[in-house]
């Protein structure tokens, strides 16, 4: 079975670059106003687990389509041979500098790959297209016609109506706007164009299907792994006992509000990693806070003892003297000893554990306060950060790699997301209050993560 | 490695839990393309994940990762096996402190049942306790509180105090390897705890065992004489009970192994009372069965059964752990989905620039006022020669001499035609080509304004003028952009005659 090859051919600035862009998903893909941006033939083989299915060729624009037909015209013998034309005219032109471009879009054609033809479909048809056809029917390879209406205006029927002429396959294909659905029907359209190359394409959507599937379990993943984060994230600053804690709050709260963002971006970077969007820059408005009071403020001990720790400690010490005490009574106090020698110890530790802070040992004190931001009590806040996180996936899965410009967040545009159905609202908000009563769960990433694929799988 | 066996679960664990920690900081389209070449050639004949993890962690080893599992997991057995000797040794070391007698004072059996049987069961409580597990420990009153208290007097709450005392250079490194070993412990939390349970059971066997080995070797190697004593104040009866109840698994197929009433009251030593009087001589020395059967099923028994316990639960919580811990799913969704990449292998190479240099000046040319004007219509701009001719004429104030056609549909030889007839025209001093604004100015365009230049000479002015078209089909000036191309490209022919006019109703070029 040969590999099924597609040159993806135009006249220059037509969006060839752009369909490749989208099919590849590849925001490397040079797209540019210019015409002749694309000087080289670039191969974007299509590789599931090191075998090659399938592979796109951009190639550049026709320069002189109506010289190079003339040159074929003159050469032609019968209409039986018109591939072997195409194919000397290679074969003259190849390293000259009279038809450099044909040459390189012409002999990925003539070494047998089908042809998707692209043209504009919101700018008028124009007669010196035809030369451009002309050619490629030559070729005597499979082809399709492909309208990728690049501007607002719609010309696309006179578009249709021509290529019908050229084309046995024609179809209208937004490289910038088009679905994944979209992406793989026009990948199935390919299968039409050769029996022979079927089955694969059939299979390469599979293994579309299945790597997008991926893409949205990874990114829910990462959006999951984020929110547990931020919601158990607490920032700790150890001041001196006679510390005025109202002044070192600005900082810590800073702190804690950078190291939010931190964790959110780094989410955001990774959902757009699985996505292959390498060049996306961002605009987003800051994620705000939303506790009313987001400190506590508690005391420190030396030696890594906390209050509770001390209190754990002296209630120890109490339960043995006092269990001497029951022994004594050979029993008959019915461990009132112990229970009471619990009671007084543990008292005493929780005393003392204030007192302590105070006491100094060669110079250095012994305790202090401590000041301490986080974690996040607001009920909402997870539904905040959860809708961001919902928005921006949608956004980045729906972008295809042919679309440049920043990724805009903020603004109106900030979360039109519709809501939630009942279950996954009711699942969200027991993950939600697992995290805030600090349940232990073995795995609550996961689970939310669950939760979160099935949402993304619904706006999909 | 050649001949080496596959490591055990607990080693596989371990190195499963290290490299992913290895693996936290690595893109994942790189992992998901190593791990995929990995277990690929395995694809159908993993019979489950548990299999397919370790192949991958197998492949791992063979490209040359290094894994700590084997050394961490012989690591164990040595310390499995150091703890069972030196229970042995402490054990043996206990009963020969507490049978001891030099014939001044009888070996006291209430000492040796308070350290192998109530001391024993004081300890399998605790750890019963710890045992139990989260969720039931919630329902159990005073389980939770009584697993915390435990759980502070581990050695672990050392290492806070220990970092303190670290320089301060060293400190945040050490408390962040510390930290990334308690997220490990936390990860596999029940494997940790029954492989700390089988680590202190394998010592408390050794213990018992030890002790019951010199408890038979003195009775066997030495004449011991046993007696019972107590401050409190002694009750045969009560104490008969009490052996009675300690002996009942064994009393019925080993009678001389449960002390009687008589014995019992025969061997009570009093401070006071003269050494051995008031019973029979081998009357002191028959405690001996019961006090190893109380040895054996109090304490070496319930020990061995801990143990085996503890052992199956470790391997069973390993076997669960290593499919189900946090991040193995990660790992087994990379082994088990294609690795898809659709990108270009290269990097594309920056395309030169066409347009050439770009020179000054060009649009500082004009045509005299009222001149003659000749048209080409280039590429077939959809408007009939009259209508064309009309509204140029009118817009720039020209008379329009001309209107001819090339490109688009026409052949090379009519184009060839054209430069010729306008070359001649020489009472039409300037050449207009409109041409259309959204398409790119290709090298066809180029050729032929070089063509055209080459026939007419230096002279005469040539006009470029990109048009668009309204939705009514009229003349519309053209988008900036596209002029903006146009312009860039045209300047490189460094033609000093040749000028670039956007249509403009009105505007005279």
């Amino acid at each position: 079975m040969s590999l099924p090859v597609f040159a993806v051919v135009g006249h220059p600035n037509k969006g060839k670059s752009s369909i490749v862009a989208t099919l590849a998903s590849d925001d490397s893909v040079e797209i540019g106003p210019e015409p002749g941006t694309t000087t080289r033939c670039r191969r974007y083989p299509m590789v599931v687990d090191g075998e090659e299915l399938y592979a796109l060729v951009d190639t550049p624009g026709f320069q002189r389509a109506r010289r190079a037909l003339h040159w074929m015209k003159q050469h032609e013998t019968s209409a039986d041979l018109h591939a072997d034309v195409a194919r000397r005219f290679l074969e003259a032109h190849r390293g000259q500098d009279s038809f450099p471009d044909e040459c390189e879009l012409l002999q990925p054609i003539l070494d047998g790959a089908g042809i998707l033809y692209v043209v504009d479909g919101s700018v008028p048809y124009g007669e010196e297209y035809e030369p451009e056809m002309e050619i490629l029917r030559w070729t005597g390879r499979p082809s399709l016609g492909l309208i990728n209406p690049i501007g607002p205006a719609d010309h696309i029927e006179s578009w249709r109506s021509a290529l019908g002429q050229f084309f046995k396959v024609v179809r209208v294909f937004n490289a910038v706007a088009a679905e994944f659905q979209k992406r793989v029907d026009l990948i199935r359209a390919f299968g039409q164009l050769n029996e022979e190359w079927r089955a694969r394409l059939d299979r390469v959507v599979v293994s579309l299907e299945g790597d997008r599937r991926r893409k949205r379990r990874l990114s829910a993943r990462a959006a999951a792994e984020a929110l547990v984060e931020m919601l158990a994230h607490r920032v700790e600053r150890r001041l001196p006992s006679d510390a005025d804690t109202a002044a070192a709050r600005p900082a810590i709260e800073e702190e804690f509000r950078e190291d939010l963002r931190r964790f959110e971006q780094r989410a955001r970077d990774i959902v757009e990693q699985c996505y292959s969007h390498r060049r996306i820059e961002r605009r987003e408005e800051a994620l705000q806070l939303l506790d009313e009071d987001l400190f506590a403020e508690t005391t420190w001990l030396r030696f890594g003892l906390s209050r509770r720790e001390i209190m754990a400690t002296g209630a120890m010490g109490g339960a043995a003297t006092g269990a001497i005490v029951d022994a004594h009574f050979g029993g008959a106090s019915m461990l009132a000893g112990t229970l009471l020698g619990a009671g007084i110890g543990a008292t005493v530790g929780w005393w003392t554990a204030d007192r302590l802070v105070t006491v100094k040992i060669l110079d250095l004190p012994l305790g202090g306060k401590r000041l301490v931001a986080g974690p996040t009590r607001n009920a909402s806040f997870p539904h905040v950060v959860f809708n961001r996180a919902r928005y921006h996936h949608f956004l980045v899965s729906h972008r295809t790699h042919a679309t440049r410009g920043d990724l805009i967040l903020t603004g109106d545009r900030a979360h039109p997301m519709p809501a939630l159905d009942k279950e996954d609202r009711a699942a969200l908000e027991g993950v939600f209050d697992r995290l805030r009563k600090r349940r232990g769960e073995p795995d609550i990433v996961g689970r939310l993560a669950e939760v979160i694929e099935r949402v993304f799988d619904k706006d999909e | 490695m050649v001949g080496m066996t596959r490591p055990c679960l607990l080693a596989s664990l371990v190195d499963l839990a290290v490299q992913m920690q290895r693996d936290a900081d690595r893109p994942e389209a790189e992992l998901h393309r190593r791990d995929r070449a990995l277990v690929r050639p395995l694809e159908g004949g993993a019979s489950s994940h548990r299999e397919l993890l370790m192949a991958w962690l197998e492949g791992l080893r063979a490209g040359g990762e290094a894994m700590p599992g084997r050394s961490f997991s012989a690591a164990c057995r040595v310390l499995v096996l150091s703890l069972a000797v030196l229970g042995l040794a402490i054990g043996w070391g206990a009963a020969a402190a507490l049978f001891f007698y030099d014939g001044t004072r009888p070996v006291n059996v209430v000492h040796v049942l308070a350290v192998f049987v109530a001391g024993q069961w004081l300890l399998l409580l605790l750890l019963g306790i710890v045992m139990i597990p989260d969720r039931w420990a919630r329902w159990i009153p005073g389980a939770g509180a009584v697993q915390e208290t435990l759980a502070l007097l581990s050695p672990g709450q050392l290492v806070r105090l220990a970092i303190r005392f670290v320089p301060r250079s060293a400190r945040d490194r050490l408390a962040g390897t510390v930290a990334s070993g308690a997220g490990n412990l936390l990860q596999f939390k029940k494997v940790w705890k029954w492989a700390v349970i089988f680590a202190s059971q394998s010592f408390a066997v050794g213990f018992n065992a030890g002790a019951l080995a010199a408890c038979l070797y003195l009775v066997t190697f030495s004449d011991l004489a046993f007696s019972w004593s107590t401050t409190l104040e002694p009750d045969v009866e009560v104490v008969h009970r009490l052996t009675q109840t300690l002996s009942a698994p064994w009393s019925r197929w080993a009678p001389d192994a449960a002390p009687s009433a008589d014995l019992i009251r025969e061997t009570l030593y009093y401070r006071q009372t003269r050494p051995l009087s008031g019973a029979a001589p081998e009357r002191w020395g028959q405690w001996w069965p019961f006090l190893a059967a109380c040895m054996i099923v109090y304490g070496l028994v319930p020990r061995m059964v801990l143990l085996g316990l503890a052992g199956w639960r470790l391997h069973g919580s390993a076997r669960r752990a290593f499919i189900e811990a946090p991040g193995v799913a990660v790992v087994l969704d990379r082994l088990t989905s294609e690795w898809v990449t659709t990108q270009a292998a290269n990097p594309e190479s920056k395309s030169p620039d066409r347009s050439g240099a770009v020179l000054e000046a060009l649009e500082g040319s004009s045509l005299a006022d009222g001149s003659p004007l000749c048209l080409v219509n280039w590429g077939g701009i959809e408007m009939s020669d009259e209508m064309l001719a009309s509204r140029v004429g009118e817009s720039w104030n020209r008379r329009i001499a001309s209107v001819r056609h090339a490109g688009g549909r026409a052949s090379i030889e009519s184009d060839g035609r054209v430069i010729a007839d306008i070359a001649a025209a020489t009472g039409e001093p300037g050449v207009a080509v409109l041409v259309k604004s959204w398409e790119p100015p290709i090298l066809e365009v180029i050729d032929f304004l070089r063509e055209l230049r080459q026939a007419i000479g230096p002279g005469r002015i040539l006009i470029i003028a990109p048009v668009a078209l309204d939705p009514a089909g009229g003349l519309a000036p053209p988008r900036d952009a596209d002029l903006g191309q146009w312009r860039k490209r045209l300047r490189s022919l460094g033609d000093p005659a040749l000028v670039v006019r956007g249509w403009q109703e009105g505007e005279t070029p």
